[in-house]
């Protein structure tokens, strides 16, 4: 049964990557940087939907959370403020 | 005062307990789980047999057969709250144009001259990758609106190494992308209301958004080319949600990217005119 | 290894809540409420798995499938189901994402910050921004 081992080794890889970037994401102060993380994190998901055989979701997920929603974000950070003060 | 800090973290905390000991006890089905649910083994059955041809959704591909055949209401709806959401962007930022003169000259907006081919070179890739993404959307997996969401990333490509005025002087404003989006959508009512249509021809019943034949009604898209199942319904489904999507995209695209000053101009013209 | 995948996704989900409730810039919390939407999908999908092996994508690509074809099939393919409605999840969140961006940028042109708590302190000091 080697290849269920190799399919749930890269599950918990790969759902752990996602939650270490996710944990980083939110503590960040620089905006910018707390975008790229949430990228790596949507990426690290798409593979997770690959190996739980559903193409379909992989597909739409990879342009969604790579290209398109880092974009949206990134003009509202140029027009608004970049850095978060505390307090 | 520290109550109040530590209060939602406490209720975080038990939602945790409370999630992982549901699932761990078989609240979400069996753990773990390896036989089909009921319903499942009903879709994956009945859409692809061709022996039982009041069942049958003709195509090979299950999720899109379910998406648009089996559950197809379900997905018209979910297209109106996507025109809904573009409506009210444009009502919120109404009286913005783009109709700005240029500021500079072409070669000097925008970055280096190898970003700029490289992203013409790859704009083409792009183009033809997601046609084909929606064209054969009833055999593989794909669809309209992976396909749609793959066409999307072109405009931002365009503005982030050109300037936003690339787009609009080769035609791509916002007129012609809501006359695009307006299109795609006309078609995706006119299919659903398409077999109603053919009631005096049949002598027959007929459904909303039927596909193929069902019991006590004779109406059905063709379904059968050079041997292959090509779905029906669903390749035009598809190709018209592609359409509409990426349409509806770039719109949100060049009303996110307007140049602040002209957008300052139009504020601060409602502020004194209501005062 | 079933039991930790489904440990981590659930620890994803606290995360992004605790960033939603504790953070108070705007952008830091429509970032927080799009990972939150990620998971909720992931585990949708986790609910419908089957743990066999072999198994496959639901696609069936024989030209003309009998009745033996269909019955092997049903052995190895996963529900389709979940993959359905996740993909109508996906598109709406895609909206809601979208609309709740421009508010926010025209709440930055009114209000002058993007900060709760000093947007609450410009409106109870003035009767208006």
């Amino acid at each position: 049964m080697l290849e269920v081992l190799v399919v749930e080794i890269l599950l918990a890889l790969m759902t752990t990557l996602a939650l270490i970037s996710t944990y980083l994401a939110i503590v960040q102060k620089d905006l910018v940087k707390a975008v790229v993380y949430s990228a790596v994190e949507s990426a690290s998901f798409s593979i997770v939907f690959f190996l739980l055989m559903a193409p379909d979701l992989a597909l739409c997920y990879i342009p969604i959370g790579v290209g398109i929603y880092p974009a949206i974000v990134l003009m509202l950070i140029k027009k608004t403020e970049r850095f978060e003060n505390e307090g | 005062m520290k109550a109040k800090k530590i209060a939602p973290l406490l209720v975080i905390f038990s939602s945790l307990v409370a999630i992982s000991y549901a699932t761990a006890s078989q609240a979400l089905g069996a753990w773990p789980q390896t036989d089909l649910r009921n319903i499942a083994s009903f879709y994956l059955k009945s859409a692809t047999n061709p022996q039982q041809k009041d069942q049958w959704a003709a195509s090979p591909e299950v999720v899109t057969a379910v998406v648009w055949d089996y559950r197809g209401l379900d997905t018209l709806f979910e297209t109106s709250v996507f025109f809904f959401a573009i409506i009210s962007c444009l009502v919120i930022l109404r009286g913005i144009s783009s109709g700005e003169p240029r500021l500079e000259k072409d070669s000097e907006q925008g970055l280096s001259p190898i970003v700029k081919v490289t992203t013409k070179i790859i704009g083409l890739m792009i183009v033809s990758v997601s046609a084909s993404i929606a064209l054969h959307g009833q055999l593989t997996p794909g669809g309209g609106f992976q396909a749609g969401a793959a066409l999307a990333v072109l405009p931002i490509l365009f503005i982030m190494a050109m300037s936003r005025f690339a787009l609009t002087e080769r035609g791509v404003n916002e007129n012609s992308m809501r006359f695009l989006r307006s299109l795609g959508l006309f078609g995706i009512g006119i299919t659903v209301l398409l077999p109603l249509a053919s009631v005096p021809l049949i002598n027959g019943l007929a459904y909303i958004m039927q596909n193929q034949i069902k019991y006590g009604s004779q109406f059905s898209f063709p379904s059968i080319i050079l041997d292959r199942m090509m779905g029906g319904s669903l390749l035009i489904f598809n190709i018209l949600e592609y359409l509409a999507v990426a349409a509806g995209f770039t719109l949100a695209f060049l009303l996110l990217s307007a140049p602040e000053e002209s957008v300052k101009k139009i504020l601060e013209e409602e502020r004194y005119a209501t005062h | 290894m079933v039991a930790y995948i489904f440990f981590s996704v659930i620890l994803t989900l606290m995360i992004s809540i605790y960033g939603i409730m504790y953070k108070p810039h705007v952008t830091k919390k429509i970032i927080s409420l799009t990972i939150f939407g990620d998971v909720a999908n992931i585990l949708a999908l986790l609910v419908g798995f089957r743990y066999i092996y072999p198994i496959a994508p639901p696609v069936l690509w024989t030209s003309s499938p009998t009745a033996t074809d269909i019955s092997k099939f049903l052995s190895v393919a996963v529900d389709p189901l979940p993959q359905a409605l996740i993909l109508t999840a996906i598109v709406i969140n895609m909206a809601i994402s979208l609309f709740i961006v421009f508010v926010a940028l025209q709440v930055y042109r009114v209000y002058g910050t993007l900060d709760s708590k000093k947007m609450a302190e410009k409106r109870r000091g003035q009767g208006e921004p």
